[in-house]
Order: C-alpha cells, then structure tokens, then sequence
C-alpha cells in the first residue's frame, strides 16, 4: 500500500536538493493528511489549514526523518499531533468566543456528489461527539485499518488502551448513527 | 445465542456458513433488539464504506501544494525580516546599554565641572561665614581699635607688596603678622577686655 523504498528515495532526493522530490512525496500523501485533519476537526476549514500546516513540518523536518518507521507513520504521526492541538486551540478559541459559528461551516464545494456530502456531514457530526482519544482510534481503525500496533506507534498508547477506547467509540457511534444523532 | 459485531461482520461479508447464517437470520427475525443492533452496525459500515470513498475534487487537490510553495515563500520572507529585525533590535540594544553606560558609570567632563563648581561654591560660602564672624568682631571693636586696624592697613598699603606676582611676600607678611605684637596697636587694658569677652564667649 504504501511504497517504503520509494518514499525513501524520495526522501533522500529531497534532502540532496531535489525540490520536485518533495513534491511528488506530498502529492503522494496529501489527500490523506487531508481526510484525517478533516475526520478529527469536522470540517473543511481546519483541515485545510491542517494541512498546509503539516506540510510546511514536514519541509522543515524532513531531515530529521530517521527511515526506521515507514514515511507515511512519520507523517501520520504529525498529522493526528497537529490535529489534537488544531482541536486544542479551537476549544480555546470557542471558550473566549473568539472562533466565529460560521467558520465551521463548509464553505468550499470539494466535495460534488450531494449524496456524499450529506454522508460525510452525517459521519462528521457523530465523530466530533466523540472524545479525541475515541475519535482517533476510530478514525484510524476504520479510515486506514491501522492495526493496533501502528495505532500505538502513532499514538503512544497502550494497545490495551486503544482497544477499550475503540470499544466504547464504535458502541457510541454506533448507538448516534442508528437515532441519527 | 448472543450476536456480537463480529458476528454481524461476518454475515455481511459472507464468511459464515448457510447454517450459521439461517441461524442467525432466524434470530433476526425473532428479536427486535438483535435486529436494532444489527440495522445500527450495518448502517454504519455502509457509512464509512461511503466516506473512506469519497474523493477530493481536483482542483482543490491541485491548489494544495501550489498554495503550500506559495506560503513558504511567504515564511521564508517572514523569517528573512524577522532576522533583519532580531538583528536591528540587538544593534539597537547595544547602543542603548552603551548610552545607559556612559550616563550611569562614566563621569563626562560636565559631571566632573559640576563637581567643581558645587566644591568651590562650598569654599565660597565657608569663606563668606567667616566673613560675617569678622564682620561681627569689627561691629564690636570700639572707634579707637578701627582707628589703629586702618592705620596698620594703609601702612601695608604704602609698602606697595605685591602679594599676586611673589605669592612668598604674602607668606613672609602673613608671618609677620603671626608674631606681630599686638600691644604697640592696642591698650593693655583693650587686650584684656577681649580676652574676657572671649573667655565668656560660648562656643
């Protein structure tokens, strides 16, 4: 699924000062640092700041990549930190009033087919009932099937942890889904 | 038998076997609650099958990394006039610790004339009380004591010592009047009646 040895190649490219390597690398993962931002924040605003977020961490970082987990861990890992603090600051925001309602609004039509768009609302409006620690492990359970294990690499939790944190996620989701919130 | 997601899982994707599934579309028929479960799991399985599908358009896509190039030539400027700033503020700094310097620890020229000026004027004033203590002796003296004072003086005068250009005459005159004797200028009896005034003066 996702082609170690290449992103490593990429990688080092990058680091050598091939500036197009960078770019097929990101146009490689873009789309799901996008769908996760989204899946954790709601919404398309945040997700799109997310994201450019994301990418300028990992232009700077990238030199520090290690190449012992597989690039799309490490970027995985960037985006759910980026995302918890997004989710962080927004509540903040929200406390003190500062965030206006509308700016949760979907304002950009990325999404064409109706049908989908009301699915995905659907699925947005029961994931941000959920706490963090449920709705990440859900999202990346269900989203990505990550194993446990590569959960708790990304995450830093006990798989045990995980498991009871995806148990009550799924039986609460389960339980908006079925009365349609 | 209790049905779990697993089991609801299985049946829709086929894995179970016909007499597992009659058994468990017979439980379905028979209770309600089993029936909600399931409906509950099923609907939300085909609600992220549906989400984990859907594509972003690709306008949007395209514009991700042109947009993230975009900003970082922004960050990169941003940076450049931040360093630009750092190091102006660093300079500023500088220059400011040396002016608080100068001011604070550094006696200037001006400091030093103050001084100078704040001394002498001291001098000034301990000259001028001493001044008005002879002011106060010679208000005392008699007509007679003036007299003799302003005869010694025109005495001096007529000598013509110049005391600016050969500071030793002043010297010499100054020892004089140390060991002059008093007694050719004023009366015994003058002598004695200062000495008791002195003698009852309070110190």
């Amino acid at each position: 699924m996702h082609n170690t040895d290449d992103d490593f190649k990429l990688i080092e490219s990058f680091i050598d000062g091939n500036e197009s390597a960078f770019n097929r690398l990101i146009y490689k993962y873009q789309d799901k640092i996008y769908w996760h931002a989204r899946r954790m924040t709601g919404n398309h605003l945040d997700a799109d700041e997310i994201v450019q977020e994301v990418l300028l961490v990992i232009y700077n970082k990238i030199k520090t990549f290690e190449f012992k987990s597989s690039f799309y861990t490490w970027v995985y890992t960037i985006t759910n930190t980026r995302s918890i603090n997004y989710l962080k600051k927004r509540a903040v925001k929200k406390y003190f009033s500062l965030e206006k309602a509308e700016s949760l609004e979907d304002s950009n039509n990325i999404i064409l087919n109706l049908e989908q768009k009301q699915q995905l609302q659907l699925i947005e409006k029961a994931l941000q009932k959920l706490p963090v620690k449920q709705r990440e492990v859900f999202i990346m359970r269900n989203y990505n099937e990550m194993s446990y294990e590569e959960i708790s690499e990304i995450t830093g939790k006990a798989t045990g942890t995980l498991k009871a944190n995806y148990f009550h996620a799924i039986n609460k989701i389960k339980e908006l889904i079925g009365n349609e919130i | 038998m209790k049905y779990n997601d697993g089991d609801f899982e299985n049946y829709l994707m086929g894995k179970m076997s016909e007499n597992e599934r009659n058994e468990f579309e017979n439980s379905l028929i028979s209770s309600s609650e089993l029936k909600t479960n399931f409906d509950k799991y099923k609907k939300l399985t085909e609600l992220i099958t549906n989400t984990r599908s859907i594509k972003l358009s690709e306008e949007y896509s395209s514009r991700i990394l042109l947009r993230f190039r975009n900003n970082l030539q922004v960050d990169k400027k941003n940076k450049s006039y931040y360093n630009l700033g750092a190091i102006t503020a660093a300079f500023a700094s500088i220059i400011l610790g040396f002016v608080l310097t100068v001011n604070l620890f550094i006696k200037t020229d001006v400091d030093k004339t103050s001084e100078l000026v704040t001394i002498i004027e001291n001098d000034r004033d301990s000259i001028v009380n001493s001044f008005d203590i002879s002011d106060k002796l010679i208000s005392r003296a008699d007509s007679e004591s003036l007299n003799r004072i302003d005869s010694v003086y025109n005495d001096l005068l007529s000598q013509n010592i110049d005391f600016e250009s050969e500071p030793d005459n002043f010297n010499a005159f100054t020892y004089d009047i140390e060991n002059v004797d008093f007694e050719q200028f004023i009366s015994e009896e003058k002598i004695d009646q200062i000495y008791a005034q002195l003698m009852e003066k309070k110190f």
